[in-house]
């Protein structure tokens, strides 16, 4: 018995040895190219006094992209602005439940000027906060309700990252139209995989604007799209990638959720991927080829400059690309099709002179549009009320008129949703 | 659903399912002996934590990553890692007779705190703007199927090239599998390890070294979990680790055990159902979304449901080692 054991387990060892023979080559990569928007440096002329606090409230910790990009934003502020470590106090871990309340609370009695939250869910138990400590400000990212509220140290945040979508819906585009060109798809074979996270308007009007930012490009365009119901799962992100790519014949993939998920399938796999919250070029130098941000620190440097300054400041207020909010890293140079800085660039300054609409209502069409006109949820009941298209397109994002978190809900031409119904 | 599908999650389900059966039989291995080791999900977190640690040390420290010590390093790192912390649980449980359950749970809590605190601090050393670090050039040569495989004949049916297209340590866990189940039935090592996991005393008085075998059997049950912990980060994850992204598969592992009623030849065939049951829902359209958190409940049901099964049907075979879970003194009896 010993023997055959032996035996065996030698084979094993053997076996796995061959496994891993072969070459040591390795290709030469060009790598990723300079940001194509930029975080910019932070400048500020306004001396902050010693006695000021700024707190915060965060979903997870830093190991969770989406928190990570929040606080990544204020330490980035702290540091142009010459805030002490004690000065700014970061609570991680914080749910979407009461305890968000206390820890508001608490930050207010240690004496912070203002508390920001991240998370959608803390929004009743900030404002319920803002109602019993009318001298400190309280903001919130992603948040819908503060126009409502009416209550004047009541804040609500977002960025028009549907613009940066568009952007990396270009480079996507500009992907599919080589991969035509070079035959290794047929026109009507450029599909677009998306593994979205919810239902809810913020991933709709992601999605919808990376895809009207590729067919914009690539006019054969269509995109499949998966939920996976979490927002972060990477078992669930990678096996919904890998079911586009393989089940559904999807050319290209990107994602509006937070694991690796995703972009490891299309590596395995070698599928371009455009990513989001961050540049996810390590996971997939093969494959990767741009990503689109929300960059915080500027709303951190208005919201602290204005309080500092006892200046009042906007009750819902949306960064854009001029503000420097809505970022765009570098294009992976081994991946990008040619010719995609010149378009990105043209798009770009359509956006900064306002000639340029993501939604523009020519582009696409939705049954839910009815004599141009689509009455959106934006006072947050889930029940649409507000006319939000005007001169030929859909207002999203709109803080002045509207609201800054995104309300574009709708199901367009060419985008199928395979695992809900919607 | 077409055949084409179902290909593909078979494909899937064997690649989801490995990183559990190495889990399931390294659990299995040690209840054999009569330790209920609830640390097997910190033991496979662990596990994955040191060997993509020693990966990336290894990465970052070479111009060229050399094939065979890109294998070697990560698995003797896991090696290492995963037996450092079964020693520690079989100290606490056999040496000084601690409660196993409340040991395992502890060792769990232990090896995720652990996992994440050096996951953690490498993610913070790199200064990524997206929390992972990645050992892929680690994970192409784990992942690399065997040479032979591009020669195959143009004619081999689907089937067979899906099953020979993984990296080794998919065969090297089936492998496993039947190798521990010769050597528990067959071999009098086996029925030593089957008599203490029984009756710890009977097995002392017929001159079997009770602590000996409990140590053993639990030290390689850890180190072949770990290695399910390592294959999921350099097979399942392609080298990219990112804290908390094992999730509850260590708890997987643990109910395949059960499902598997200790026998580790059909935990092969339990992982790769529990993998499958794992992924099917992003292979099946027109579901709505609610449907999900219902699919992703599947596996945990099957549990359930062999549980009762085996329970009502009593067949002696199928249960437990009898003295599962408790502490041996010598002096009790």
């Amino acid at each position: 018995m010993k023997k055959i054991l032996c035996a065996i387990l030698a084979i094993a060892l053997v076996l796995s040895l061959a496994a891993c023979g072969g070459g040591n080559k390795k290709a030469e990569l060009k790598g990723l190219g300079d940001d194509i928007l930029p975080r910019l440096e932070i400048k500020s002329d306004v001396t902050v006094p010693t006695d000021f606090k700024i707190g915060m409230i965060c979903l997870h910790d830093e190991n969770s992209t989406y928190d990570k990009n929040f606080i990544d934003g204020l330490k980035t502020v702290q540091k142009a602005m010459g805030l002490s470590e004690d000065q700014v106090i970061i609570v991680t871990g914080i749910g979407e439940d009461n305890s968000c309340y206390d820890t508001a609370v608490d930050l207010a009695k240690k004496g912070c000027k203002i508390v920001f939250a991240d998370s959608f869910g803390h929004g009743d138990f900030m404002l319920k906060a803002a109602k019993e400590y009318p001298d400190v400000q309280f903001c919130h990212a992603t948040g819908t309700a503060s126009k409502q509220a009416g209550v004047a140290n009541f804040h609500n945040a977002f960025a028009s990252i549907y613009e940066g979508r568009y952007l990396a819906g270009i480079v996507a585009g500009m992907k599919l139209n080589e991969m035509i060109k070079d035959g290794k798809i047929k026109a009507e074979e450029a599909i677009i995989g998306y593994v979205g996270a919810f239902t809810y308007a913020e991933v709709v009007s992601g999605l919808t604007s990376f895809f009207l930012g590729a067919r914009s490009i690539c006019p054969t365009a269509t995109m499949k799209v998966r939920y996976t119901g979490s927002w972060y799962d990477p078992d669930q992100e990678q096996e919904a990638a890998n079911a586009l790519i393989e089940k559904d014949n999807c050319a290209l993939i990107s994602q509006h959720a937070d694991s690796l998920g995703a972009p490891t399938a299309c590596e395995v796999a070698g599928v371009p991927n455009v990513s989001y919250n961050g540049s996810t070029y390590e996971a997939g130098k093969t494959t990767f080829l741009v990503s689109s941000a929300i960059n915080w620190a500027p709303y951190f440097q208005y919201i602290i400059e204005s309080v500092v300054k006892g200046e009042a400041f906007d009750t819902d207020w949306c960064g854009d690309i001029e503000s420097n909010s809505v970022v765009l890293s570098g294009l992976n140079l081994d991946v990008i099709a040619e010719g995609t800085e010149d378009k990105l660039k043209e798009a770009i300054a359509g956006f900064k002179a306002g000639t340029l609409h993501v939604f523009d209502i020519s582009t696409f069409s939705s049954d839910k549009i009815v004599d141009g006109q689509y009455l959106a949820d934006v006072d947050g009941d889930y029940t649409g009320e507000t006319n939000v298209i005007h001169d030929g397109y859909f207002d999203e994002s709109n803080a002045e008129d509207f609201r800054s978190a995104p309300y574009f809900d709708i199901n367009i031409d060419g985008i199928t949703y395979l695992n809900t119904k919607f | 659903m077409n055949v084409a599908t179902l290909l593909i999650i078979i494909r899937r389900a064997i690649l989801m399912g490995t990183p559990l059966l190495f889990g399931a039989i390294g659990e299995i291995i040690t209840e054999k002996s009569g330790n209920l080791n609830l640390g097997i999900p910190g033991i496979m977190y662990i596990g994955a934590i040191s060997g993509a640690v020693g990966g990336f040390v290894y990465k970052s420290s070479v111009v060229y990553v050399d094939p065979f010590l890109a294998v070697f390093i990560p698995m003797m790192c896991t090696i290492l890692g995963s037996l450092i912390v079964s020693l520690i649980y079989c100290f606490l449980t056999i040496t000084l007779r601690a409660n196993q359950n409340v040991t395992g749970l502890a060792i769990t809590t232990f090896g995720i705190g652990c996992g994440n605190l050096f996951g953690g601090s490498i993610i913070k050393i790199i200064k990524s703007n997206v929390p992972f670090f990645a050992v892929g050039d680690i994970a192409k040569e784990y992942n690399k199927p065997f040479p032979f495989v591009e020669y195959l004949p143009e004619k081999t049916p689907e089937l067979i090239k899906i099953l020979l297209s993984y990296g080794f340590m998919v065969y090297l866990a089936l492998a496993l599998a039947i190798i521990t189940t010769l050597i528990i039935k067959k071999t009098r090592i086996g029925l030593n390890l089957r008599a203490v996991g029984e009756n710890p005393a009977t097995a002392d008085a017929a001159g079997i070294n009770v602590s000996m075998y409990k140590y053993v059997a639990t030290c390689v049950g850890g180190v072949i979990a770990g290695l399910g912990g390592l294959y999921y980060i350099l097979g399942n994850s392609n080298g990219i680790w990112a804290n908390g992204a094992f999730g509850d598969k260590g708890w997987l592992a643990i109910a395949i055990v059960i499902f598997a009623t200790w026998k580790p030849v059909y935990a092969i065939l339990g992982s790769y159902f529990f993998g499958a049951l794992c992924i099917l829902y992003n292979y099946l359209d027109n579901i709505p979304i609610t449907f999900i958190p219902l699919l992703k409940m599947l596996p945990y049901v099957a549990t359930i449901l062999v549980l009762i099964i085996v329970s009502l049907r009593k067949k002696r075979e199928n249960q437990p080692p009898a003295s599962l879970g408790l502490s041996y003194f010598r002096e009790e009896r």
